[in-house]
């Protein structure tokens, strides 16, 4: 899908993959969580080799949607150059192709406990609690919340990347530019 | 104004002599808020080293100083290698620029305290400004005042309404700097300004939640390494007097148009009237908040518009929420008017309507009703500021910064002794909307100008509905309101490349 945008703005590319829908019991969806630290986390290799090394956009995110009705895996990234479109997706393309191969137990282990006290940080007030005993109450009662963090727990390499292999892959695929351009609608 | 720029910017320092002994010895000041009970731990600090710190010529270098503290690597740390320590901890380093102050915060869970403080006290105190970073925050910034600012007209109208109101003044451009001055900024400028600005003078550190004697001992002994030298004179001077109604329109490809307007208020948060107007705005137009008078006239009874708020002071929003930012508490402050996009037919009769708006409330000011109810609501809404330690070491920190009371404890009391009549008097005295710089950021700019100065009638355009008779006949009314715009005080810029 390729979007024509009036005006002055940076070039946008997002690639979005179909996964399943949350559930906190399944192993696929924990190492989606994971995979999602893994690529785009401050100290991931998108960041490291398309903002620092490179240069070739302002800004890289996006990860698992925590949907109950269908989901996405989303990398968006913020170009400074339209031309370089290419080679922003295939630098995409080799980290992702990379966990389909079992990664380091010790990254693993560090991306575990990023996502447990990213998430305990959030908790310091009465709402962002209450948002989250919400969002657990929607998606299997409160205790999904140690439920989902039980099966991040047990996650191991090889399920992740046999989890990266069953759903980061072209058939799930769907690929989005917005470029700006004077010909634009 | 070129040569007085450069007569300003490349002036030969005088040597200020030895710094006094007592400043010499003084340590950074701190406030504790420690709670044994707190499973976390609050690391914050305010930096009198603004954007109005800029000097000419050099506007941006502030904010890439402040912005290079936590990305250009700090201690033994590359800016990798120091988002690589934090990343088990789920903590970042989070940075603040504006006009007076920069907040630098890091929250973290008491397990890894030790690692925190560390990393916080290296970026305040050993900033390694790493050229390459410097260089690609740099970029980053140039990208914010061009293009990034293009991307949102509703950012671009509240930037361009602050740069009219304070022209020629500090506060005259965004944090992030003019794009004409930031390429000349490098990593040797931003050592310079972080070796002249950031001093135990300039800095009031915070710490707040779970922490134990040791680590309040440490946090001492590490910001020991900021010298003891006196705070830098920061220039200020009186905001550009406000005459008559003027407009400004910046021109993009937008098919909708947003407004900002607004005047300078003498006014801060020590001010009597402070509470009377902040009050006062609540029932003209709380910030995302539906019971506006504000959004009841132009969104819910009309539908022009997303929404239309009003401020006392100075507002950043905070994230995602619709609360105030901390941090953004300055020496001067303004009064404006916010009126979210609006379809091209309807802008103009949005405007009028809004500036309608705003003559009714100074002229007649609040009902007795209107009074009861919103100062109910702030007593309700203050407590609400401020839920975790964190937010109230925040607002500790504005609080001793800026000088002025605690806004969680003051204004509450505050509102206790006001009455209805002291604030339709603080409307009267402080609120006037007859000298308003009005900003408008739209597509169709040369036509828009047009409709708001010369043309008689501007009326509403519904689309599939019909109003009630009282509504109507007061949207004739409006259609035909005069602005009071002279003609040779209206003008229409291009918006591409307006912060150069």
């Amino acid at each position: 899908m390729a979007v024509p945008w009036p005006g002055a703005a940076a070039a946008r590319l997002t690639l979005a993959w179909r996964i399943p829908p949350h559930d906190p019991d399944d192993p696929d969806v924990a190492a989606l969580q994971l995979v999602e630290e893994l690529l785009l986390s401050d100290v991931g290799p998108l960041k490291r080799r398309l903002v620092d090394e490179e240069g070739l956009v302002y800004e890289v995110w996006g990860g698992r949607d925590s949907f109950v009705a269908g989901a996405l895996f989303t990398v968006s990234t913020m170009l400074r150059d339209p031309s370089h479109l290419d080679r922003v997706e295939q630098i995409i393309g080799e980290e992702v192709e990379a966990l389909h191969t079992a990664v380091d137990a010790g990254r693993l282990d560090r991306a575990r406990t990023h996502a447990r006290y990213d998430a305990l940080l959030e908790l310091d007030a009465p709402a962002p609690t209450a948002t989250a005993l919400g969002w657990a109450a929607r998606r299997g009662g409160v205790d999904a919340l140690d439920r989902f963090q039980a099966t991040v727990d047990a996650v191991t390499p090889q399920a992740l990347a046999d989890a990266v292999g069953r759903h980061l892959v072209d058939e799930h695929l769907v690929h989005a530019t917005l470029i700006p351009t004077e010909d634009a609608p | 104004m070129i040569a007085l720029m450069l007569a300003v910017a490349c002036a030969p320092k005088i040597d200020p002599g030895p710094i006094p002994a007592a400043v010499a010895a003084a340590p950074v000041r701190v406030i504790d808020l420690q709670d044994p009970d707190s499973p976390l731990v609050y690391l914050q600090a305010v930096i009198a080293a603004g954007s109005s710190s800029d000097r000419p010529g050099q506007e941006g270098l502030a904010a890439l100083t402040a912005n290079s503290l936590v990305e250009a690597g700090a201690g033994e740390w590359s800016g990798a290698e120091l988002r690589a320590a934090l990343y088990p901890s789920g903590a970042d380093l989070e940075v603040l620029v504006d006009r007076d102050l920069v907040s630098l915060r890091l929250t973290c869970h008491r397990d890894h305290a030790a690692l925190c403080l560390d990393a916080f006290a290296s970026a305040l105190t050993a900033p390694r400004f790493d050229a390459s970073d410097v260089d690609r925050l740099r970029d980053e910034a140039l990208y914010a005042v061009t293009d990034g600012m293009l991307e949102d007209i509703e950012a671009l109208g509240g930037e361009l309404l602050q740069a009219w109101l304070y022209e020629g003044h500090p506060y005259g451009h965004p944090p992030s700097g003019r794009a004409g001055a930031i390429p000349v900024l490098d990593r040797d400028a931003v050592a310079r300004f972080y070796s002249d600005r950031y001093v135990r003078e300039s800095v009031i550190v915070g710490i707040a939640g779970g922490y134990d004697d040791d680590l309040r001992a440490a946090l001492d002994a590490r910001l020991l390494a900021l010298p003891g030298a006196p705070a830098p004179d920061r220039v200020m001077m009186s905001a550009v007097a406000v005459d008559g109604r003027s407009l400004l329109v910046a021109e993009t490809a937008d098919a909708s148009v947003g407004f900002h307007l607004g005047h300078p208020l003498d006014l801060d948060r020590n001010d009597p009237d402070h509470a009377a107007l902040y009050l006062a705005m609540n029932v003209f137009g709380a910030h995302r908040e539906s019971h506006g008078r504000l959004y009841g006239s132009l969104r819910t009874a009309r539908g022009l518009t997303y929404g239309s708020y009003a401020y006392a002071e100075p507002f950043v929003q905070r994230g995602w929420s619709s609360l105030p930012e901390n941090g953004a508490v300055r020496r001067q402050g303004y009064f404006s008017l916010w009126i979210r996009p609006v379809a091209s037919d309807n802008a103009a009769f949005a405007l009028k309507l809004a500036i309608d708006e705003l003559e009714q409330l100074v002229d007649q000011g609040l009902t007795e009703g209107e009074f009861d109810d919103a100062r109910a609501y702030l007593r309700g809404w203050v407590p609400l500021l401020a839920q975790d330690l964190g937010r109230r070491l925040a607002f500790e920190l504005d609080a001793a910064a800026s000088g002025t009371p605690l806004f969680l404890d003051d204004l509450p009391a505050r509102l206790e002794a006001l009455t209805r009549e002291d604030v339709n008097g603080a409307l009267r005295r402080h609120i006037h909307p007859d000298t308003l710089r009005i900003v408008a950021v739209g597509g169709e700019g040369t036509a828009l100008r047009q409709r708001l100065v010369e043309d008689e009638s501007t009326p509403i355009v519904y689309a599939d509905v019909s109003p009630g008779e009282a509504q109507a006949a007061r949207d004739a009314e409006i259609a035909t309101k005069d602005l009071g715009i002279p003609p040779d005080h209206a003008r229409v810029v291009e918006a591409e490349g307006i912060f150069r």
